[in-house]
């Protein structure tokens, strides 16, 4: 009985991780749009319509170095998520534990979503560069015998660095509350916040929320941090060949990673994790606000976080090589103090 | 591949190699208005030559005006440029009337300055807008197309379109075109807005540390190296080099104004020249209300005569525009137009090399192409 609950508070989470991840884009392009002085698309344009608009699309196969591999990626970065989910979910700690419940797990998973990126890139060969039919040669052109690359090459590269060195803040950030607790499981983490207050309100917790943010701005390949996908070069980079159902499936995975955010910031400085826990309900009035909590603080740490990205966006321009690396630098140098601080308090 | 450059060796004589890998972008792409192609030879994703490639909209204008009456033609020249429109019917006006030998009314005169004013405002704000948002900095990009719009609306109110406003004719400018008072104050009220918006854009644009950052020393190009690629208008300007052929012109003689430049010819100096040029042109539209005099705005007395070729040069927002006719029988016989930004095409190759992929398209831009108006065929003419 107690595990058909665990799986029902599961399933029931993952419905409202979905209503939320649905809004999501909306706030996103509303907040973008109101600092830019627009009105914006509706709240659920971006979000709903959009999605449900590339299910009914025509299906076009790509140009990609083996199709179905590069079809099946966005359906991969939707599993990991899907999975990061989960292991944040209290209940699968008690069934599974050890370190498939651990920053090491959510470290390795979110390493692998943004590798994901790389073999996007890779695969692509979008019509836009090199099989443009255009006969350079009959043109008199230059340099004729030079080797031609995709521009989503290009992006391939700029993918490896951000893999190698642009997330970095982030997973700095994720370890401060592994050193102020003691340990890297969730379950613990989130114990010892119950026992002495969210991380958040201490200095490594404030300095450690300045590298997370800029971290999975990286991370969501979010403006200024999006040039794998400038549009003024590479255009959509990795993402430019897909259509219809393939681009809403991604869309999904895109939107669900920014509530996954949220979920992970909640888990690790809050000390509130993701979850509906049907087995509350027998505690009364304690057990709904209890479980009202656990929803509710997730969502809001993922609206804020969609909210501060389309501000940043909004008023940052696309950084290149030159911006990117003393960005990340500084900000990797905010959460060694906080690492620093955190040892010492 | 490995490219071996013939004759080039080092001090070891051992033959320099060089790995090519061609970039290819276009003829469409989204962050290019119009269709071009561009080819980076990048090692490392640093640009180290480049070609653009035009020819694609070629609509052979001067062709289909052989034949037609200088009036026809003239209308036919707005269609080179959705951007420039005026600055065209404007050059082809002149050449006309040049060839013919018609006196053009004062007033016609300033109204002419007016447009052509208003046009290069227009035309650089939206050059302050493209190339905030190839920066991908789309909030500067939105709030100088809100100023923009202003300006939009003046043309409106004068020509009755927001593009191709056919101001000028044979002799003077269209009776439609005149001002009123009241049309002359909202003009004044506008500038008075310009000045003031573009003035708060301007600061926000330099306070910004990441905006500067990433275009300064992107795209540069050396004064010597722009005046032996005959860059001109703005683009010259924006190497240090003063010359504006507004001060050419007889048309702005009674007008003072000051020929803007700026250091170092990269993005930065590009678009605070062009940000700097607006406040010049909302000075010189002030003076040409101020001093504008009463009387007809055309002067239909002429009679059409045989002309040889006559040229006519004019200043327009990205440079000196060439226009040309040969009249007989009261048609065109010949007629030959030079668009600014095919002056520029070379600046826009030889900005790009030296500077990462990425800053590319950035430097492309940062010249105000044009390349629709530019398909024209053209004679390369080796000095």
């Amino acid at each position: 009985m107690y595990e058909l609950t665990a799986i029902g508070s599961i399933i029931l989470t993952f419905i409202i991780a979905g209503l939320v991840c649905l809004w999501l884009p909306g706030i996103e392009k509303k907040v973008e749009a109101r600092v830019q002085q627009r009105i914006g698309p509706n709240l659920s344009s971006p979000g709903i319509y959009m999605t449900l608009k590339f299910f009914f699309k025509e299906v076009l196969s790509p140009n990609a170095r083996m199709p179905r591999v590069y079809n099946a990626l966005p359906f991969v970065i939707l599993l990991i998520v899907s999975v990061i989910l989960i292991i944040l979910t209290p209940d699968v700690a008690i069934y599974v534990g050890g370190a498939a419940t651990s920053l090491v797990a959510l470290v390795g998973l979110l390493k692998v979503e943004e590798i994901v990126y790389l073999f996007m890139s890779s695969f692509s060969q979008s019509i836009m560069s090199k099989t443009m039919p255009f006969p350079d040669q009959s043109k008199g052109g230059k340099h004729l015998d030079a080797k031609q690359s995709f521009i989503e090459q290009v992006s391939a590269s700029r993918s490896l660095r951000l893999i190698s060195f642009g997330s970095l803040p982030f997973y700095i950030a994720l370890f401060i509350p592994a050193i102020m607790t003691g340990s890297i499981d969730f379950f613990d983490i989130t114990l010892y916040q119950l026992l002495y207050g969210p991380i958040l309100f201490t200095l490594p917790g404030i300095l450690a929320t300045i590298a997370f943010f800029v971290g999975f701005l990286v991370i969501i390949n979010e403006n200024p941090f999006s040039y794998m996908m400038g549009h003024s070069d590479v255009i959509q980079g990795p993402l430019f060949e897909y259509v219809a159902k393939y681009r809403a499936i991604y869309t999904m995975g895109h939107a669900l990673l920014i509530f996954v955010g949220g979920c992970i910031f909640s888990t690790l400085f809050l000390g509130v994790a993701p979850y509906v826990d049907l087995g509350m309900l027998s505690l009364g009035w304690i057990g709904v606000i209890s479980i009202l909590i656990h929803i509710l603080v997730p969502i809001i740490c993922s609206i804020i976080l969609a909210a501060a990205a389309s501000v940043v966006s909004a008023f940052s321009p696309l950084y290149t090589n030159r911006e990117i690396l003393p960005t990340i630098l500084g900000t990797s140098v905010v959460g060694v103090l906080a690492l620093v601080v955190a040892v010492f308090i | 591949m490995v490219t071996k450059i013939d004759g080039a060796t080092t001090c070891n004589d051992v033959e320099r190699q060089v790995f090519e890998t061609e970039i290819n972008m276009g003829t469409v792409h989204p962050a290019a208005l119009e269709p071009y192609r561009v080819r980076l030879f990048i090692e490392d994703e640093i640009v180290k030559d480049a070609e653009i490639t035009v020819g694609l909209n070629h609509r052979g204008i001067e062709r289909i005006m052989e034949g037609l009456p200088v009036e026809k033609a003239n209308s036919l020249t707005e269609k080179v440029c959705g951007i420039c429109s005026n600055g065209h019917i404007f050059n082809s006006c002149r050449a006309g009337e040049g060839a013919i030998g018609i006196d053009i009314p004062e007033r016609a005169v300033y109204l002419r300055v007016i447009a052509e004013e208003l046009e290069r405002l227009h035309s650089h704000m939206l050059y302050l807008g493209h190339g905030s948002e190839v920066v991908g900095h789309e909030t500067l990009c939105m709030r100088i197309f809100y100023i923009r719009e202003s300006v939009m609306q003046l043309l409106f109110m004068m020509g009755g379109n927001r593009v191709q406003y056919g101001i000028p004719i044979l002799g003077g400018v269209r009776p439609r075109a005149d001002l009123s008072e009241m049309e002359k104050q909202k003009v004044l009220e506008t500038m008075d807005y310009i000045d003031d918006k573009v003035g708060v854009f301007a600061e926000r644009f330099v306070s910004d540390p990441a905006v500067m950052h990433r275009i300064t020393g992107t795209g540069e190009l050396s004064q010597k190296q722009a005046l032996k690629l005959a860059v001109t208008g703005p683009s010259l300007r924006a190497t240090g080099y003063e010359y504006d052929y507004r001060t050419k012109m007889p048309e702005y003689d009674s007008i003072e104004f000051d020929i803007i430049t700026q250091d170092g010819g990269d993005v930065r100096a590009n678009i605070l020249m062009r940000a700097t040029e607006i406040f010049e042109s909302t000075k010189i539209i002030r003076q040409a209300i101020r001093d504008m005099p009463e009387g007809p705005v055309v002067n239909r007395d002429w009679e059409m005569v045989d002309s040889p070729v006559y040229k006519s040069y004019i200043e327009v927002p990205r440079g000196v525009c060439y226009h040309s006719y040969g009249l007989e029988d009261g048609k065109v016989r010949h007629s030959v137009i030079r668009t600014p930004s095919m002056s520029n095409i070379g600046a826009m190759q030889e900005s790009c090399i030296g500077h990462p992929v990425q800053d590319a398209q950035l430097a492309i831009v940062s010249c105000d192409p044009c390349f629709t108006c530019t398909d024209r065929a053209i004679q390369i003419i080796k000095l």
